[in-house]
C-alpha cells in the first residue's frame, strides 16, 4: 500500500495534491470529533453524545528547493566565489532544519569547486551579513517559512577530460536539501522516501513523515561566458528650425542621438543599464515629456511611469534599464532628441 | 410533591428507548492492487497527516426496550478538516448539511454563503455540520451506523 502516493488521484476535486497544499494544519494539533444523536424515547426528545474520538495531526517534512537563476550563471575560468541564489521553503506543517548538499553532474563539460553555503540575512543580498552554514545545515525553518540560500563555488582552468576549458562550456550541479530530522534517524537517511516515517521525532512528539517525492532539490547551470556589451554613440542629424535649413549645430537646434547597444560572447548580460550624461550644452527635447525610443519603441521620459527609460532633469541624465540581453541578439537601439542649449 | 415522587418511584419500570453512540474512526487509504486497479478501505488511523483523508462511522444501538422514534444525528465537520464531497452515507436516512454553525440543515443544492456580501452556492469546504435523519424508528435492539470522511487541512 502506498497511500502518500495516491491521495492526490482520489481527491479529483481537490483542486492540487494534497502534498502541495502549503503547511497545512500543525503538527500535534488534535482533531476531535463527538456526534449527538436526538430521538423520541416514548416519553419526550432525549439527547445523547457518543464520546469524542481524537487523532494527533503528525509532522509531515516537506519543502521545496528553487534555483532562483535565471537562465545559466554566466562564469569566467579561474572565477573564485560564483554565487547560485536558491529559495528553500517549507512546506510541511512543522518547524525543520535541512542539509544543504551541493553536487555536480556528471555528462557535462567541467566540475565546479563548491565552498561555501550561506544563508541570506532578509535584504536579498549576498554580503557580509549573511550566515555561513556550518555543515550546511541551516536554522529551524517554521512552517510555510522560507530562506534564502547563497551557494559558492570556484570555476577551474580544467574541463572533466583534464583539457583547458573554454567559452561555452557547461558545468550541470544539482543543489539539496536534506531533511535534518531523517538525517538524525537510526539509521540515517539521506534520501528518504515518500511515506518513510520517524517515530517520535517530529515536532510535539509527533511523528515525522516524508512527503516529497524523491530528494528536495533542484539543478542549475553554470556556463563559461567571455560576455561583452559594448555601446556606439552617434549623431544622426541636425535640425535647426531655421528659415534657412543649414541645419547647423546653433542654440535651439535639434540634435538627434543614437546609443547602438550590442552583447557578443555566450550567456546573457544581467541588469545591462544604460546611462547617458548630457553636457550643459544639451537637453532632452521636451523634457520629462520628451521621448526615448528604445528598439522601436517611443517611451515616456517620465520617470515616474513603469517604463524603462527615464530622464533626470535634474542631473540631465538619461537611463535605459535593458534588463536581461541574450549574447548574439540583435543590438539594441536608443534614440533622442536633444537640444541645444 | 407526592405526585412527583411517585413518578421518581416508577422511572425503572416504565419501558423506554435508549439510542448510545459511538464514534468509529478510520483512515481512508486508496489500496493499489496487483493488476493495476486500486480499491479504497478503511484502515486503522496511521500517522495522520495534512492532506490525509479521514473516515468517521457513527453507531447507533437502541439498547432500551422500546423503539426509538425520530432519530436524528448530528455531527460537526471537525476543526482543521474539511468535508470530502458526497462521503456521506446512512442507510434509510435524509441526509442535509450546515454552512453556518449547525442553525440550518439543508440539501446541498439549498446552500449559500456569503462572499464580499454577495451569495454565491456553497461547496463541501464550507460544510459545518452534516445531519442524518433516519426514516423508520429503531427497534429494540437494533443497531445501524451512518459515516462520512473529511480530509485532513
Amino acid at each position: 500500500m502506498n497511500k502518500l502516493n495516491v491521495i492526490g488521484s482520489i481527491l479529483g476535486l481537490a483542486l492540487i495534491s494534497p502534498y502541495t497544499l502549503a503547511a497545512g494544519t500543525t503538527a500535534g494539533t488534535t482533531i476531535s470529533n463527538q456526534a449527538t444523536v436526538t430521538y423520541d424515547a416514548g416519553a419526550g426528545q432525549v439527547t445523547a453524545t457518543s464520546a469524542s474520538v481524537n487523532i494527533t495531526v503528525q509532522e509531515l517534512i516537506n519543502a521545496t528547493m528553487q534555483n532562483q537563476q535565471v537562465g545559466d550563471l554566466a562564469v569566467s575560468v579561474n572565477e573564485t566565489g560564483t554565487v547560485l541564489k536558491y529559495t528553500l521553503t517549507n512546506t510541511g506543517n512543522g518547524a525543520e532544519a535541512f542539509k544543504i548538499v551541493a553536487s555536480n553532474i556528471t555528462g557535462d563539460q567541467f566540475d565546479v569547486n563548491f565552498t561555501n553555503v550561506y544563508v541570506d540575512d532578509g535584504d536579498n543580498n549576498f554580503n557580509a551579513a549573511d550566515t555561513l552554514l556550518v555543515g550546511g545545515v541551516t536554522p529551524s525553518i517554521a512552517a510555510n517559512g522560507n530562506i534564502t540560500i547563497w551557494v559558492l563555488a570556484d570555476i577551474p582552468a580544467t574541463n572533466t577530460a583534464g583539457g583547458a576549458i573554454i567559452d561555452g562550456n557547461k558545468a550541470d550541479v544539482i543543489i539539496t536539501a536534506q531533511s535534518k530530522t531523517f538525517l538524525d534517524a537510526t539509521p540515517a537517511k539521506a534520501s528518504p522516501n515518500q511515506g518513510d516515517v520517524v517515530n517520535s521525532a517530529g515536532d510535539a512528539g509527533t511523528d515525522a513523515v516524508f512527503g516529497a517525492t524523491g530528494n528536495i532539490s533542484d539543478d542549475a547551470t553554470y556556463v563559461i561566458s567571455a560576455i561583452q556589451v559594448s555601446i556606439a554613440k552617434t549623431i544622426e542629424a541636425i535640425r535647426d528650425n531655421l528659415a534657412s535649413n543649414s541645419n547647423k549645430p546653433v542654440p535651439g537646434a535639434d540634435v538627434d542621438y543614437q546609443l547602438l547597444i550590442t552583447v557578443i560572447g555566450t550567456g546573457s548580460a544581467n541588469n545591462v543599464v544604460v546611462t547617458d550624461p548630457l553636457p550643459s550644452s544639451l537637453a532632452l527635447k521636451n523634457g520629462i515629456n520628451g521621448v526615448i525610443n528604445v528598439n522601436g519603441v517611443d517611451l515616456t521620459a517620465s520617470s515616474a511611469d513603469a517604463d524603462n527609460a527615464s530622464y533626470d532633469a535634474n542631473t540631465n541624465t538619461i537611463t535605459v534599464n535593458l534588463g536581461t540581453v541574450a549574447a548574439g541578439a540583435a543590438a539594441t537601439p536608443i534614440l533622442f532628441t536633444t537640444v541645444i542649449q | 410533591m407526592n405526585k412527583l415522587f411517585s413518578a421518581l418511584l416508577l422511572l425503572p419500570s416504565l419501558a423506554f428507548a435508549q439510542v448510545e453512540l459511538s464514534t468509529q474512526m478510520y483512515e481512508v487509504v486508496e489500496v493499489q492492487k496487483d493488476n493495476g486497479t486500486s480499491k479504497i478501505e478503511w484502515v486503522q488511523p496511521d500517522n495522520i497527516i495534512p492532506g490525509d483523508k479521514v473516515g468517521y462511522r457513527i453507531v447507533f444501538i437502541n439498547k432500551g426496550d422500546k423503539p426509538a422514534d425520530s432519530i436524528v444525528l448530528n455531527n460537526p465537520i471537525p476543526e482543521n478538516t474539511i468535508y470530502v464531497d458526497g462521503s456521506a452515507r446512512g442507510a434509510n436516512s435524509t441526509i442535509v448539511f450546515s454552512v453556518d454553525g449547525g442553525k440550518q440543515f439543508a440539501n446541498p443544492e439549498q446552500l449559500f454563503i456569503e462572499v464580499n456580501g454577495k451569495k454565491v452556492p456553497a461547496t463541501a469546504k464550507d460544510y459545518t455540520h452534516v445531519r442524518w435523519t433516519l426514516t423508520s424508528a429503531l427497534a429494540a435492539g437494533e443497531e445501524g451506523s451512518v459515516q462520512y470522511v473529511v480530509q485532513v487541512k
